[in-house]
């Protein structure tokens, strides 16, 4: 539990430091921060009740991309503003530093442990994303036909009367 | 110039713009959409990779006219002025300012102050040390992973200006801190070596770009996303085999 607490507190502190790398206006690296340590939260509970690397990156990059556009709805601005800091706990970039290690010394067993994972994961994220944005994005198109129709309706009842 | 060809040549730079500083290709794609429909352009189409753009619109006056763009320089994430061109291009298609004006509001949407170089590197620096943490490294690999750290930015920050490939920047900057982080090993300064090359690879591996790929292929895009995960793949093995060619040369060392 100790372990935990210090791994999402952590996960804060990197997406505050990311989010400086990646030029988040100051105002909002406490968000970015935010992300991270919820992002790192869902993921640590969902490690411990699925197995499947695919399964628990999918369902924690679905988390990480439903904050970021509850933010940008919130904030508005781009969900990718706050999307970017909050998925670094979800980059595989260890187990794709080993499989690249592994092809360039052509240690195949290295290689074969690593690669797996690092595309499922990699799966896992895209899919959580994509599936967020897409619905996102249709309720947002769907909100501006009915706003458009709305309108038109109050002007042709202007003109009636 | 013409209305059509001063919305043309804003779209195109307002796209630029906005993949440079991170966004999505279905986000420019959207923006530009809205823009040229706002200004009643008509047969509008328009392409994009995050290397490469094409637009083609006819105006409300019948005008047909088409643009590309190459965008030479990479992807430099400034996620302060992709908040200010989103809202630009919003005010734009809630105001539809006079076509010439388009360009001075580009400008100065994108004039930001930004962060100082200093206060970039303690971002580094704060990143860095979590990812420490969370890769259970000692604080002799602390003490290491922040000397690294500051090296790349710094060379990132001098390479840049003469505009040095990014694969040769990746390999002269492994194999600088690879072999530094192996002198320092010999001298009793490193625990573990392999978390030092792991965390201060995680700060050159395009973990964003490469997530990016994969959602675009995944979102229709599938050339771009091909495009970005062979880049992404060459600049891994660039970074491993800087970290690699230093092992080679210098690994004896470690077992003196």
């Amino acid at each position: 539990m100790v372990e935990a607490v210090k791994l999402v507190i952590v996960s804060f502190f990197a997406s505050v430091g990311f989010g400086i790398v990646f030029r988040i206006e100051r105002k909002y690296l406490i968000y970015a921060g935010l992300g991270g340590a919820l992002t790192r939260l869902v993921y640590l509970i969902l490690l411990q009740l699925i197995a499947e690397s695919f399964i628990y990156s999918f369902l924690a990059a679905m988390a990480a991309a439903l904050f970021a556009e509850f933010m940008a709805v919130y904030t508005k601005n781009p969900s990718t503003v706050f999307l970017y800091p909050s998925i670094i706990p979800l980059i595989p970039g260890s187990s794709l530093y080993y499989t690249v290690v592994g092809l360039v010394l052509q240690d195949t067993e290295l290689v074969r442990a690593n690669v797996v994972t690092c595309i499922h994961s990699l799966l896992g994220v895209g899919i959580g994303f994509v599936v967020v944005s897409m619905v996102m994005y249709y309720e947002r198109h769907y909100r501006a036909i009915r706003w458009k129709k709305q309108q038109e309706e109050v002007q042709q009842e202007c003109s009636r009367n | 110039m013409s209305e059509a060809e001063y919305i043309l040549d804003f779209a195109l730079r307002l796209s630029e713009k906005m993949l440079v500083s991170g966004a999505n290709l279905e986000r420019v794609n959207d923006t530009v959409y809205r823009i040229c429909d706002s200004y009643g352009c008509d047969d509008v189409h328009f392409f994009s990779l995050n290397c490469y753009l094409t637009l083609s619109l006819k105006d409300a006056q019948g005008n047909r006219v088409s643009g590309q763009r190459c965008i030479r320089s990479g992807m430099d994430t400034h996620l302060e002025n992709l908040s200010r061109l989103n809202q630009l291009s919003r005010e734009i298609c809630a105001k539809k300012p006079d076509p010439e004006k388009l360009e001075r509001l580009l400008e100065e949407a994108v004039n930001t102050r930004g962060y100082s170089t200093g206060t970039r590197l303690a971002g580094y620096l704060l990143a860095m040390s979590c990812l420490t943490v969370l890769y259970n490294g000692g604080w002799k690999d602390w003490i290491t992973i922040l000397i690294n750290t500051t090296l790349i930015y710094l060379g990132g920050i001098y390479l840049k200006k003469p505009g040095v490939n990014r694969i040769v920047y990746s390999v002269s900057c492994t194999f600088v801190v690879g072999t530094l982080t192996i002198l320092l090993t010999k001298l009793g300064l490193v625990n573990d070596i392999y978390t030092v090359m792991i965390v201060n690879s995680m700060m050159l591996i395009p973990g964003i770009p490469m997530v990016n790929a994969f959602r675009n292929l995944l979102c229709g895009n599938e050339i771009n996303g091909v495009l970005e995960i062979l880049k992404v793949m060459l600049e891994t093995v660039a970074i491993v085999c800087g970290f690699v060619l230093s092992i080679y040369l210098f690994g004896g060392l470690i077992t003196w």
